[in-house]
């Protein structure tokens, strides 16, 4: 009983699969200052998993995007 | 990125992405680009793209400069190619910051025939004399009066524990100073933001 109730619970707004995956959709490119942008919270960290939603293979790539931006002050180190 | 020998033939792609310091003129950017185009052909790499960024904000102030001149090349070499050019960039103190990545590993040399005839071209979109726009000045922390006077409001709002609004309108009046002041000569700019990085400091510490 309560278990179904769990699995017909909707889910509100949430990705399931990454969407770095699907192809086509978003790439990920340190010299594009402006879509960096949404990897860095406003304090200039990396966005962690749980909210950015990309598979470990692509929040690697992320995070490696990030720190080369920040190299060429393309993204700040701290905000 | 392993370090497997080069297939003869092949060669590693790479891109570098240099910043200028701003206002340069035209024969201290165009000497940067003689110079890798000297150190490409004299390790028998190949030019394939070169792109002038222009001029952008620094996301952080290097060696006090608030905005760069981006410039981006792409090509084709071996490690002797990369070390040549990063050296050569070293050499240049016109060049505040560099950074190589390999982009691809092995790449057949005989299809790419392009890229003798790609240049620098650093007329486009050049724009002389910008004046610097701080960190410091865009917050109104330029001038030290205006500071200080808002620390006396934090102090105040503190109190009065109602302040955001007194604040904010602070924040508004100290952007009209920054207006008034900016067209000012260069260096007394670099030594006022030199003045307020030292009073910085001194507060966090």
């Amino acid at each position: 009983m309560s278990e179904d109730s769990k699995d017909e619970r909707p889910r509100r707004g949430r990705r399931r699969g990454c969407r770095f995956c699907s192809e086509g959709e978003a790439v990920i490119d340190y010299k594009d200052a402006q879509a960096m942008r949404y990897f860095v919270t406003d304090r200039g960290k990396i966005v962690p998993r749980r909210n950015s939603g990309a598979c470990a293979k692509h929040q690697r790539a992320i995070t490696t995007a990030v720190k080369r931006a920040r190299a060429i002050a393309l993204l700040p180190y701290t905000n | 990125m392993s370090r497997a020998q080069l297939a003869p033939g092949h060669a590693r792609e790479y891109e570098t992405i240099y910043i200028l310091r701003p206002n340069l003129d035209k024969d201290q950017a165009n000497d940067v680009a003689t110079r890798i185009a000297d150190a490409i052909k004299g390790t028998e790499g190949m030019l394939t793209e070169a792109e002038f960024w222009g001029q952008r904000r620094l996301a952080y102030p290097i060696e006090r400069h608030h905005r760069g001149t981006y410039v981006y090349i792409k090509y084709l070499g071996r490690g002797e190619t990369v070390s040549e050019i990063e050296r050569q960039l070293r050499l240049v103190d016109t060049v505040i910051r560099y950074q190589t990545v390999q982009l691809a590993a092995n790449v057949p040399l005989e299809g790419r025939e392009a890229g003798e005839d790609v240049t620098i071209d650093y007329e486009l979109e050049y724009q002389p004399d910008e004046p610097e726009l701080t960190r410091e000045r865009e917050l109104g922390l330029d001038t030290p009066p205006p500071e200080r006077r808002r620390r006396d409001d934090r102090d105040r709002d503190a109190k009065a524990d109602e302040g955001k609004d007194g604040d904010e309108a602070k924040a508004d009046a100290s952007e009209g100073d920054e207006k008034a002041e900016a067209p000012k000569a260069e260096k007394a700019e670099e030594a006022k933001a030199e003045e307020t990085k030292s009073e910085e400091s001194g507060g966090e510490s």
